[in-house]
């Protein structure tokens, strides 16, 4: 990627405390199943990458009126190269250069409806985090090769370890 | 931007030749690639990498089904007896032939659109496709089975002029969900991450384009390990005027729907190939329902304004395929280069064999296009006129100033010289044992809860099975909607009582004792599913999908065609049309010892019929205690390929034949029954037997059932086969009383006996003379249907 690093811009959506996170729970399910038990729960989280002609306030704002569901969600922006503290395991996961990404198409759209006109460029990810006092990269790699992503299509970036 | 390249193969060896093929993933074989450098000799030039591609696409196994077009030379052993030798003119000859033969004036179309079209009333037809997408499905589950439903739809879309998608169905089968990891070679995932993922697709892609997806079947099968077959349908509605197609010189060519990108690419000629453990990111689709579904609302506009003459899918191939196809008896000249892209560093060839998905090509007459922009426009459809159909009989190809490709549409498409291919196919003899001393309450339970029998629910649930509003007999019904039902009925036309029944027969497990067996069994299924439901025999048509393993193995062939026999013989026999059929060969695994794994030979039998009132259509679900319950057909020893053998791990037996004589005249009699509301609730006896179809008549009900073995029309008095054997052509009937003189008339001659009541408690029990085999209470049968998949 050609763009300067600190014109990349992540958007995490997640659900609400105290909501049930259905996808979540699927997830740790799906884990179980492979016979690795000690995950006392999953977050997930939908991720953008948004970069391109864009600054802090405006992917703040097409993240609060494009993204997110103020209902049930809740959301953080942050700079790329700003790292962030987290004592929790994570895996990103994103799709490979070249793969059809329809959300991001849609959300593109969706940008230019909200009458935007900057060329602005969006990758879509999911984002893991793992509740868990379970650290061994190992089985972390495991998880996201047989539960988390299909490497033929999709990359995973294992953080917090 | 790059332009074409020229590919140097006047003066290649054969070996040359042959390396070309390799490198190019073009899988053509070396008399093809003779064929293509003698005509490039008389054109007097080398071909470019586009016009290879084009050539490979249309040569596919995928699109030009080689296998089901070659000559046979057929053997057949059966037993002891000497062989037999047979010359197949086509498989595909032998499928049309048994259309040709049975002759219904209501098939309006078949084997020649996108889909088989038959009539509806006077004002409509109805038309049905169902497809594969094995190979991407087992890459990327959740997109190659969402692509896998987008596709079909789009063949619906393509069909005629097009029609209105009114319902999906499914059937995917997959190795047991409780294989254990340590069995799973490198590269291969887990059939529950199969599993959810290819359900998650369909539902995902289903239930956004706002179509139904009510009618299918899960199979689970240790054969289907490392390739999984995922069978999707769609059924659509067009008015009659809009069953024929034809594109007229001086159409325009325009794209619309989705932007081409370097996804699928290669996916034609690749799926003529068998899985291999490296395969390239670029093969594997991702679907994007929205905008398929805004494709879809725009073309039912612009159809009901006759703004284009001709219109068909971008699928396998692509653009190459698809405007080769509509340009076959005309000629085209294409703009590459007005193609709208995902991203701009795609070449000529990329682009033309693209199969980016949610695209369509129409012909368009000059004058309408301005019209059909405004709908597009108004619908948010993308789209882009990228040429002109002419009359040449050629089709030239440029990008910007450049000319990349120009080949004879003629020659392209011309029957090629098929070489003759040698089937061979061998029954063993096999002997019927039947275990002693069975616990019959164990094994009825541990069949209720195994996985091909158990209930789908946790998946159907998925699927929108409501959206659109028509769903009149729906997947589940029953007091707590946990009954199954055998076919779902709809009544696609709003105050309209006239409607369709669809079902579907599989049973891989019969054709590995005999394939010749299966397809009558499938076709009987499929067709007993549709009566069950108030549907008419004489009024139903039937798609064939073969799924097979490697098929240059002359044993797989000979399966293949003995499957293909019995098709043939038994739709004859059952007087059933065949409207539509596609194959998926090749899915095979090769083993890093170098072992080939081939699937168990499969088919899919998917049937469609009409009826004049919904309102006439019944459940399989007890109705009232104190009914009485019959059976329908005779019941023999044949437990072969059922499920009982499958719990006690025997192989062998013998596998139930359909009498399509005696099963056709029970369906006739029975449809007319429930026409003349003799029947309360009728469930049809497939995997499990009798005792599984009673058991599930009972689930959904409330109600319980005593039954007496001694009754039952059968050639056999023991209580193991009366129960689990699955002979063809068998209904469980129940009728109220004050019927009873009426539907025994009916059924006059024909084997039908009362076999006992519907009791007001909740429990199965069975008898045999004095003695009680069986008394389960209804709750542990619920319990053991309903629990045995999770998710």
């Amino acid at each position: 990627m050609t763009i300067k690093s600190e014109n990349i811009y992540i958007v995490e959506i997640g659900l609400k405390k105290g909501l049930f996170d259905a996808f979540g729970n699927e997830v740790k399910h799906s884990i179980e199943e492979l016979g690795i038990n000690g995950i006392d729960s999953v977050d997930v989280y939908d991720v953008y990458m948004v970069y391109g002609d864009v600054n802090f306030s405006l992917v703040r704002r097409i993240a609060k009126e494009l993204l997110l569901d103020p209902v049930a969600q809740t959301m953080k922006v942050y700079r790329a190269d700003k790292n962030q503290k987290s004592s929790n395991i994570s895996v990103e996961v994103w799709y490979k250069k070249g793969v059809t990404d329809p959300v991001a198409m849609t959300a593109i759209k969706g940008i230019r409806d909200l009458g935007i006109k900057n060329d602005i460029k969006i990758n879509c990810g999911k984002k893991y985090e793992f509740h868990t006092s379970m650290i061994d990269r190992t089985l972390i790699e495991l998880i996201c090769t047989k539960v988390l992503a299909n490497t033929l299509i999709q990359d995973y970036i294992i953080k917090g370890i | 931007m790059a332009k074409a390249n020229i590919i140097e193969i006047l003066n290649a060896t054969d070996a040359e030749l042959i390396e070309i093929s390799k490198k190019g993933l073009l899988s053509l074989t070396l008399d093809e690639m003779k064929r293509i450098q003698k005509y490039f000799l008389s054109a007097g030039r080398n071909p470019t990498d586009l016009e290879l591609e084009m050539i490979a696409q249309t040569w596919s196994e995928h699109c030009f089904h080689k296998t089901f077009k070659s000559r046979i030379q057929f053997t057949e052993i059966i037993d002891s007896n000497s062989p037999v030798m047979e010359e197949i003119p086509s498989l595909f000859s032998l499928i049309k032939q048994a259309t040709e033969k049975v002759r219904k004036n209501w098939c309006i179309s078949v084997f020649k659109d996108n889909a088989g079209i038959i009539q509806f009333d006077e004002d409509y037809c109805i038309c049905f496709k169902v497809e594969t997408h094995n190979h991407p499905s087992a890459l990327e589950p959740y997109g190659g089975a969402g692509t896998g439903i987008g596709g079909v739809i789009r063949d619906v879309l393509g069909a005629g002029l097009g029609a209105k998608p009114i319902l999906n169905t499914d059937v995917f089968c997959f190795a047991p969900l409780d294989t254990r990891h340590e069995e799973l070679q490198e590269g291969i995932f887990h059939p529950r991450r199969l599993f959810k993922a290819v359900v998650s697709g369909v539902r995902d892609y289903g239930n956004r384009m706002g179509i139904p997806t009510a009618n299918g079947a899960i199979l689970f099968d240790p054969g289907y390990l490392y390739n999984i077959l995922v069978y999707c349908g769609t059924v659509g509605i067009m008015p009659r005027w809009a069953v024929n197609k034809k594109v007229k010189p001086g159409d325009l060519v325009v794209v619309i729907g989705g932007r081409t990108g370097r996804d699928g690419i290669h996916g034609a000629t690749f799926s003529s190939a068998s899985l291999e453990k490296d395969i390239p990111t670029s093969v594997v689709q991702i679907g994007n329902p929205i905008v398929e579904k805004k494709v879809l609302d725009a073309l039912m506009t612009a159809r009901d304004e006759k703004l284009y003459s001709a219109i068909t899918d971008c699928g396998a191939g692509g653009l190459s395929s698809a405007v080769g196809e509509l340009a076959q008896h005309c000629g085209a000249v294409v703009h590459l280069d007005k193609v709208p892209l995902k991203y701009q560093d795609l070449k000529p060839w990329e682009i033309w064999v693209s199969e980016s998905q949610e695209r369509m090509v129409l012909s368009v007459p000059p004058e309408k296009f301005n019209r059909l922009k405004e709908i597009l426009e108004s619908e948010n459809v993308e789209y882009a006129c990228i040429g002109k159909f002419n009359s040449t009989g050629k089709i030239k190809i440029f990008h910007e100033k450049d000319i990349v490709g120009e080949l004879d549409l003629k020659w392209l498409f011309q029957k090629s010289e098929l070489p003759v291919l040698k089937a061979l196919y061998e029954k063993r003899e096999t002997v019927n044992i039947i275990p002693e001393n069975i616990n019959l309450e164990e094994t009825l339970l541990q069949l209720l809860s195994d996985s091909n029998i158990a209930s789908k629910e946790i998946v159907v649930r998925q699927y929108d099975h409501e959206v659109q509003g028509h769903t009149i007999i729906k997947p589940f019904g029953g007091i707590d909607g946990c009954s199954a039902s055998d076919a779902v009925v709809l009544a696609p036309i709003y105050g309209n009582d006239r409607g369709i029944v669809v079902s579907c027969g599989i049973n891989p497990w019969y054709g590995m004792l005999d394939p010749y067996l299966m397809a009558g069994n499938c076709i009987d299924e499929a067709l007993r599913n549709i009566v069950a439901c108030g549907g008419n025999p004489d009024r139903t048509a039937i798609l064939d999908n073969f799924c097979w393993g490697k098929i240059d193995d002359p044993f797989e062939l000979g399966k293949l065609t003995r499957c293909v026999k019995g098709c043939h013989d038994y739709a004859i026999q059952y007087k059933v049309p065949f409207i539509s059929g596609k194959d998926s060969l090749n899915n095979y695994f090769t083993k890093v010892d170098g072992s080939v794994v081939s699937i168990p030979g499969t088919l899919l039998i998917s049937a469609i019929s009409v009826i004049d009132d919904v309102r006439k259509s019944i459940t399989s679900d007890f109705k009232e205690a104190s009914n009485l319950i019959y059976i329908l057909g005779e019941t023999s020893n044949e437990l072969g390929g059922s499920r009982f053998f499958n719990v006690f791990n025997l192989e062998g037996g013998r596998c139930p034949a359909p009498h399509p004589e005696i099963s056709l005249m029970i369906m006739r009699k029975l449809y007319r029954a429930i026409k003349n509301n003799l029947v309360m609730a009728c469930h049809d006896c497939s995997e499990g037997g009798v005792a599984i179809a009673i058991a599930e008549m009972i689930i959904g009900s409330g109600y319980g059932a005593e039954i007496y073995l001694e009754q039952m029309p059968a050639t056999t008095a023991e209580p193991v086969s009366l129960l689990f054997s699955e002979s063809q052509g068998r209904f469980i009937v129940e009728v109220d009383e004050s019927c009873v003189e009426k539907f025994e008339k009916l059924f006059k001659g024909l084997p039908c006996k009362q076999i006992g009541r519907v009791i007001p408690d909740f429990r199965l029990k069975v008898n045999d003379r004095d003695k009680t085999l069986l008394d389960v209470n209804g709750e542990l049968l619920k319990q053991k249907w309903c629990g045995a998949i999770s998710w």
